[in-house]
């Protein structure tokens, strides 16, 4: 089995509309980032408002199964990249992958490298917004080195962190 | 940008800007270090794309409204060019990961090949492009007249003559004051109806030709009327009608982050807590 990445296209329109990353009575939190990538992420990416914001929709894939997807965009400043959500198909939650890589992790490596890449700055500020009650995404964000930052106007808690190349 | 609207492609190389300040002249890197010294061009935005360690390209380019900040600044209206100037250097701070990204994806060689690429990537820039247009519209409300702008489609070229087709609707009051000046100008060229006949050396020195869109600009100079051509472009897709739903709104915020977090990634990044990223062992999907 072989994992790759790749930014998605219009033709992952099906793939993403099948997306499940939790149950149908899972928390409204975990649902809503469900039907983002189900419902409006592909709209999303070709829009004037991802051009503007260089937004990216990546794909993690195991073979033709997708495996985690992540998105993220420029932040209000210049060295800044809102990590805008993420999340691992159920199949696959706290799951290694063929190359022995949490799927996670995975999914993490990825979309670090790429803010990096387009960002054609080193370091960046990544920040992600996550509900209070996402206990489990928290635990994601302290793991990669986001750290909890407080909340933002809307009641989200920010986590934050500074990312450079290795 | 909507199926039916036409826009200046939105970048400009410094030649272009020294030909609009110096028409006739010869282009001098002298002239355009002038320009930059009086504040009346903004920093411009420079491209460089490596492969395999070699640079592959490099594409330095300028926000098309400097045209425009060149002009006045020969008209000695330096204020209001050195406003046009700073306003274009926001534009091209926005919008320099956008040129980036497009120079990478194309291997674009040089700023003529990224001019030349405009049909290619016409969606891509439909939103620098509208910014660009309204930044135009609000900044030349002031400037009296003494340039008249039209889009045209360029349908005839002769070794003399080149034959312009006006875009739009009907023609505009600028349209006609702009044939009007053209015949008076560049007899025997003509204007006939929505069509302009002007020297075949227009669209040649601007590298455009047949089916070609350009922006077709008249100044008035004591009593003088300079003609120039821009190349434009048209976004054909379809209106972009994506609306994100309210539900998602508070992840995609773009207010600044609260100053506390601002501060306290500072001060972590100063204690060197800065998380180490290992290049990527996932192979890319083709």
């Amino acid at each position: 089995m072989t994992i790759l990445w790749r930014p998605a296209t219009k033709r992952d329109r099906v793939l993403l509309q099948q997306f499940q990353c939790t149950d149908p009575d899972g928390p409204d939190f975990e649902r809503l980032v469900q039907r983002y990538f189900r419902v409006q992420a592909i709209a999303h990416m070709g829009s004037h408002d991802s051009l503007r914001t260089d937004h990216r929709l990546l794909l993690v894939l195991d073979e033709d199964e997708l495996v985690a997807a992540g998105c993220h965009r420029r932040g209000p400043q210049a060295g800044q990249r809102n990590f805008v959500f993420a999340a691992v198909a159920s199949a696959f939650q706290g799951q290694e992958l063929s190359n022995g890589v949490r799927a996670s992790d995975a999914l993490w490596s990825v979309v670090a490298n790429d803010i990096l890449d387009r960002e054609q700055a080193d370091p960046v500020d990544v920040f992600a917004r996550v509900d209070r009650g996402n206990a489990r995404s928290l635990a994601f964000c302290t793991r990669i080195g986001l750290a909890t930052r407080g909340a933002d106007r809307n009641g989200l808690v920010l986590c934050a962190g500074t990312i450079a190349r290795n | 940008m909507t199926s039916t609207t036409v826009a200046r492609f939105p970048f400009v190389s410094k030649v272009d800007i020294v030909r609009a300040y110096r028409p006739g002249a010869a282009v001098s890197d002298r002239t355009f270090r002038t320009l930059r010294a009086r504040g009346v061009t903004s920093p411009g935005i420079d491209v460089r794309h490596r492969s395999g360690g070699r640079l592959k390209g490099q594409v330095r380019c300028y926000a098309a409204l400097n045209i425009d900040a060149a002009v006045l600044a020969r008209h000695d209206r330096h204020d209001e060019a050195a406003e046009v100037a700073e306003q274009e250097g926001h534009f091209e701070q926005e919008w320099q990961p956008l040129v980036a990204s497009i120079v990478k994806e194309f291997a674009l060689a040089d700023f003529d090949a990224f001019r030349s690429a405009r049909n290619l990537i016409v969606h891509a820039l439909a939103p620098a492009t509208q910014q660009l247009e309204a930044l135009h519209a609000q900044l030349s409300a002031g400037w009296d007249g003494f340039l008249n702008e039209e889009f045209v489609r360029i349908t005839e070229l002769t070794q003399h003559w080149a034959t312009l087709q006006i875009v739009g609707l009907g023609m505009s009051a600028a349209a006609k004051d702009l044939a009007r000046s053209i015949t008076s100008a560049f007899e025997p060229a003509a204007a006939i109806g929505r069509q302009l006949a002007v020297d075949a050396f227009l669209p040649r020195a601007a590298d455009l030709g047949i089916g070609d869109l350009a922006l077709l600009r008249i100044e008035h100079s004591a009593g003088a009327s300079l003609l120039s051509l821009l190349a434009a472009i048209q976004d054909d897709q379809q209106e972009d009608e994506f609306t994100l739903d309210d539900e998602f709104a508070p992840f995609f915020d773009e207010d600044p982050l609260p100053a506390d977090v601002l501060a306290s990634l500072a001060e972590d990044r100063d204690r060197g807590n800065i998380v180490r990223v290992a290049g990527s062992t996932i192979p890319l999907a083709s």
